[in-house]
């Protein structure tokens, strides 16, 4: 009980960075299992939309075990691994659905740059942390 | 090439740059647990001479110690000889003193005994 109500207090120090990477797991493992997302499935090859589906699964797993044991590294080498695979996902919902493509293809490329964003600011954080003090004032 | 040839090179391009770059993430935490790993080991270490240091100065102080006992030991000795000379003086003056009393006492006698006379 002690333990989960820890990993909930971690989690929510980053919540919609843990709900995305939950929703990754979810996807990955449904592409996996070959229910791939429609434009991901009609977009690539198969071989592709498998490494796609695996990538995301190890991406959302990432972020997930960096956001609990706070590795601050592990979890931007998921966000790295999730911003690919989102950035993919809305390229692929352009090129296959162009004419209702805006909005989905814009959440999912700004998850992206979210991602990204997030990666800028761990590394900024992990920088401040190995400032000395009177520095970092 | 179409837009579906470049969707699917860029794919390609993005997954391995993105696994190139988490890697060097994963690297980085690796690297990152080490040096700290190693970095204990160096306290330990440290910690480990400063108590060697210690055992030494209390290893000399203990010695010093031994041979403070041994010469209070000795000094004690020493006393008890002297104390048990004193006390046979005693005993031998108590013994005089005894013999002195009686001979006191045997000379009253006989001088009461000239003044009866």
């Amino acid at each position: 009980m002690h333990r989960l109500r820890r990993t909930l207090d971690t989690l929510g120090l980053a919540p919609f960075e843990a709900m995305l990477g939950t929703v990754g797991i979810i996807s990955g493992a449904a592409t996996i299992l070959g229910t791939a997302p429609p434009s991901i499935h009609q977009g690539l090859p198969a071989p592709m939309v498998l490494a796609w589906g695996v990538i995301l699964i190890i991406g959302s797993l990432l972020i997930l075990t960096g956001l609990t044991l706070q590795q601050l590294r592990v979890e931007q080498a998921g966000l790295v691994l999730l911003a690919a695979t989102t950035l993919i996902y809305g390229a692929a919902i352009i090129v296959v659905q162009p004419a209702a493509a805006l909005t989905p293809a814009a959440t999912y490329v700004l998850f992206a740059a979210a991602c990204l964003l997030r990666i800028r600011v761990l590394t900024q954080a992990m920088a401040a942390r190995t400032l000395p003090e009177s520095e970092a004032d | 090439m179409g837009l579906e040839g470049v969707l699917v090179g860029g794919t390609g391009v993005s997954l391995l740059g993105a696994l190139a770059w988490a890697l060097t993430f994963l690297v980085k935490a690796s690297q990152t647990r080490s040096d700290a790993g190693t970095a204990t080991v160096t306290d330990a270490a440290a910690a480990n001479a400063a108590l060697v240091s210690s055992l030494n100065g209390l290893q000399q102080e203990n010695e010093r110690l031994r041979g403070r006992v041994t010469s209070l030991e000795d000094e004690l000795e020493a006393r008890d000889a002297r104390i048990d000379a004193l006390e046979s003086r005693v005993r031998e003056m108590e013994a005089r003193l005894h013999t002195e009393q009686t001979r006191l006492r045997a000379l009253a006698d006989e001088l009461a005994e000239l003044r009866q006379r």
